[in-house]
């Protein structure tokens, strides 16, 4: 896994610390967890998510596109 | 790679494509990948929710909320947010438009601010009535042109 240096304030640093180790976990978990609350995520994860849901809808591309076409309609109202 | 405006109906189609390398399923992983340049209003990204989030379709696609958002996000990242009240020259849109096909003037009004843009979309309707003023292609078509 790559490794990142970041500078951090010594009051900050020393909280990542405190917080860390009160909540069982390391300092790399704990930031892990902070992006991804902060909506930090990787392109890979949005890549995976459609991928499951192209696995799971079963359709066609002309049955997608179909679908597709009455969904937006739908919501543009009558033409 | 021309810039591209896609409609609402190529993403939730490439979004539930089963086709690997069907062409909406390549316009959608390109605007992932950061492969394809796109331009999309906020307007436009809230028809995107709005139509992923129809229970006929997370049915089919079986998404949460949140990972609808998360895919989302993944989109806007790589897009090109543009305001339709505003056009690339400063001045408001061009009040000329073509006569809107109801509920859709939220995408010609993101055509009228990036004219260069090229509008994929599945809707032929949709497509036919812009021709004469904007560049627009079939999803298929403008695949063809990805790498």
């Amino acid at each position: 896994m790559p490794r990142m240096t970041i500078t951090l304030s010594e009051q900050r640093q020393k909280a990542v610390k405190e917080t860390a180790a009160r909540r069982g976990v390391s300092i790399t978990e704990l930031i892990d967890e902070s992006l991804e609350l902060a909506g930090v995520r990787t392109q890979e994860d949005a890549a995976h998510i459609v991928a499951r849901a192209r696995a799971k809808s079963g359709l066609s591309d002309a049955e997608a596109m179909d679908l597709a076409l009455r969904e937006t309609a739908a919501v543009r109202g009558p033409s | 790679m021309p810039l591209a405006v896609i409609d609402t109906n190529v993403v939730v189609s490439g979004v539930l494509s089963s086709s690997p390398g069907s062409p909406t399923v390549r316009i959608v992983d390109a605007m992932l990948s950061g492969r394809l340049r796109f331009a999309l209003s906020e307007t436009l990204l809230i028809e995107y929710r709005r139509v992923l989030s129809r229970p006929t379709i997370v049915e089919r696609h079986g998404l949460t909320g949140a990972e609808v958002d998360h895919f989302l996000e993944g989109l806007v990242v790589n897009a090109l947010m543009r305001d339709p009240s505003v056009t690339d020259h400063g001045g408001a849109p061009a009040t000329d438009l073509p006569a809107a096909v109801h509920g859709d003037e939220h995408v010609i009004a993101l055509m009228a601010a990036v004219p260069e843009a090229v509008l994929v979309s599945g809707d032929i309707r949709l497509r036919e009535s812009l021709a004469s003023r904007y560049q627009v292609a079939s999803p298929a078509e403008f695949a063809d042109g990805l790498k």
